[in-house]
């Protein structure tokens, strides 16, 4: 009986991961479509250098291929509820700017926005399989933003808008890493690849 | 690169343009600065301007300090992007030091034809025009507003872009037998402009549904005539209207409409001199008038889902005969013939003469044939 739950979570921990490779890698690309419509509705440099943002959460890390799998998911969930948070606020602002008039940035946001809001509940599922579940939301509220001129505001969603891009392929690389690491509680995957 | 964006720390700003984020009328000319936080250790001559991007020259710059460049831009256009040009102070090695968006357009136009309908009698949509100049440059807030004459409050219109982008639709709460006075406010950052106002009866703007239940069949074995039938839209079947009709068709391979107009009031018309062996596609649509003996011509409902059916083979067609020009003229003038020979035969004054005796005659015709081929 034992040996038939443990297997039956197995495969659901397979199948979690394998569709949150799909979701992140669709993720990616409809990210990497809406930058470039954002860089040009806004009137920005594509190259634009932007500095690191307050509240958007860094992509980039070091021994990423020492992390342990709940490290990974953990991480992932701060990310993502981070950015769910910080994308309803550019669509807010971006409403509230521009009207409906701009709907093709605006629906494009939103879906982006689905899209974070799907893979976020895909990582709770994943970590409900651990023992520990899912954090609370409390943790991953985002600080209010500064008052921010209406150029700031530009950059600063660059700024988001291109470290999801980033996060969206870390997370494909992470769940690839606990899907090889099977239920990938706790273990610290193989160091074959990295970010 | 040296930029830290403001946002990271507001104290810790590298520089601060002024004036920020203005708006301004096409054809001004604006003079902007650039200072830098002394802690950064930047120089004037160490800055640059940008505007979309664009490096500005540096004879449009003056030095006002060792820490504060200016910029004059003369005769500005109207902004490229309605999110606001970007006019940015860079350091030497092209890191962004600030920016400030700059909305640079014309005040709105009083928007101008506002057309409204109501499906049913249950709601309202109305569309309109942005005035004249059209594009400001400027993102445009348009507030559709209504209220019943003489006594009503003013209401403001609460979905939009349900009909195109300049529309908005008043889904329920509307009163019947009282005008209404409508009129559309066209707000941007350079002002405010009010349209004329409309008024209307709901009555007199109703349009329905597409008739329901249309079905195209044969008549007989005419392989030129199809028979269409439909229903009246049942929306309105509990209120005091006449109906009119048109119907639209096509052959399969062709994206042009023919329409009939002369249906009237009927439910149900038969296309002639149509091609043999062909499928047609036919939709209709309907008017509905005279609603609670309202005056106004109604508004045509959209057009029905096409409905496909197609005439019967040509039986000289099947048979691989392609008779020339003067050939079918002669069949033409003995079929003409033998017509009027049965239509004194069998029609008794002149008033049944039309296209159903003419269709009676052939199918006559067809079972004589018949008749004689057994």
């Amino acid at each position: 009986m034992a040996a038939a739950d443990s297997t039956s979570a197995t495969l659901r921990h397979r199948d979690l991961c394998s569709r949150g490779i799909r979701l992140a890698g669709k993720m990616r690309s409809d990210v990497v479509d809406l930058l470039d419509t954002y860089v040009e509705q806004q009137g920005l440099d594509a190259s634009a250098n932007v500095a690191a943002v307050e509240g958007v959460p860094v992509a980039a890390v070091e021994r990423w291929d020492e992390q342990t799998g709940t490290q990974r998911l953990l991480e992932n969930l701060a990310a993502y509820r981070a950015f769910r948070a910080l994308l309803a606020q550019m669509l807010e602002e971006q409403q509230e700017q521009l009207g409906e008039a701009d709907a093709t940035l605006g629906r494009a946001l939103a879906a982006v926005l689905l899209q974070v809001s799907a893979f976020t509940y895909h990582l709770e599922e994943l970590l409900r399989l651990e023992d520990r579940g899912p954090p609370g939301e409390e943790a991953a509220v985002v600080p209010e933003p500064p008052q921010l001129s209406l150029f700031e505001r530009k950059l600063r969603g660059l700024g988001v808008l291109r470290e999801l891009a980033q996060w969206a392929v870390r997370s494909v690389r992470d769940l690839r890493q606990l899907a090889k690491a099977g239920s990938g509680s706790g273990t610290a995957a193989s160091p074959a690849e990295s970010p | 690169m040296v930029f830290a964006p403001p946002f990271v720390s507001p104290a810790a700003d590298p520089a601060v343009i002024s004036p920020q984020d203005p708006t301004l009328l096409i054809g001004s000319s604006l003079v902007a600065t650039c200072t830098v936080s002394p802690d950064f250790h930047l120089k004037a001559e160490d800055l640059y301007w940008t505007l979309n991007g664009r490096r500005l020259p540096a004879a449009s710059y003056t030095a006002l300090g060792p820490t504060t460049l200016s910029v004059a831009l003369a005769r500005l256009n109207g902004s490229k992007q309605q999110s606001g040009d970007n006019l940015v102070c860079h350091s030497r090695d092209g890191g962004i030091l600030a920016g400030s968006c700059l909305y640079v357009g014309l005040p709105p136009e009083k928007p101008v034809n506002i057309t409204c309908w109501s499906k049913n009698m249950k709601d309202l949509t109305c569309k309109w025009a942005p005035g004249t100049e059209g594009e400001t440059f400027l993102h445009t807030n348009y507030t559709l507003k209504y209220k019943l004459r003489w006594y009503g409050r003013d209401n403001t219109c609460q979905e939009y872009h349900t009909a195109g982008p300049y529309s908005c639709h008043i889904p329920k709460d509307l009163a019947l037998f009282t005008p209404y006075e409508i009129w559309v406010e066209a707000s941007n950052r350079l002002g405010v402009a009010v349209s004329d106002v409309v008024m209307l009866d709901i009555l007199d703007v109703v349009t329905t549904d597409p008739p329901p239940d249309v079905h195209v069949s044969r008549v007989g074995d005419l392989e030129d005539q199809l028979s269409v039938r439909w229903s009246s839209p049942p929306a309105l079947k509990d209120f005091l209207f006449q109906a009119k009709y048109q119907i639209q068709y096509r052959v399969e391979d062709s994206s042009e409409w023919k329409v009939v107009d002369d249906v009237g009031n009927q439910t149900s018309c038969r296309l002639a001199g149509l091609r043999p062996g062909t499928v047609y596609f036919v939709q209709v649509r309907c008017n509905p008038f005279g609603i609670y003996g309202s005056k106004k011509a109604g508004i045509w409902s959209d057009w029905s889902n096409p409905t496909a059916a197609s005439t019967p083979r040509s039986e000289r067609a099947a048979g691989g005969c392609d008779p020339k020009g003067g050939e079918q003229n002669t069949t033409l003038r003995r079929e003409l013939k033998q017509f009027f020979g049965w239509v004194k035969k069998h029609a008794y004054g002149c008033s049944n003469l039309g296209i159903k005796l003419y269709d009676q005659w052939r199918v006559w015709l067809q079972k004589s044939h018949k008749a004689r081929n057994q």
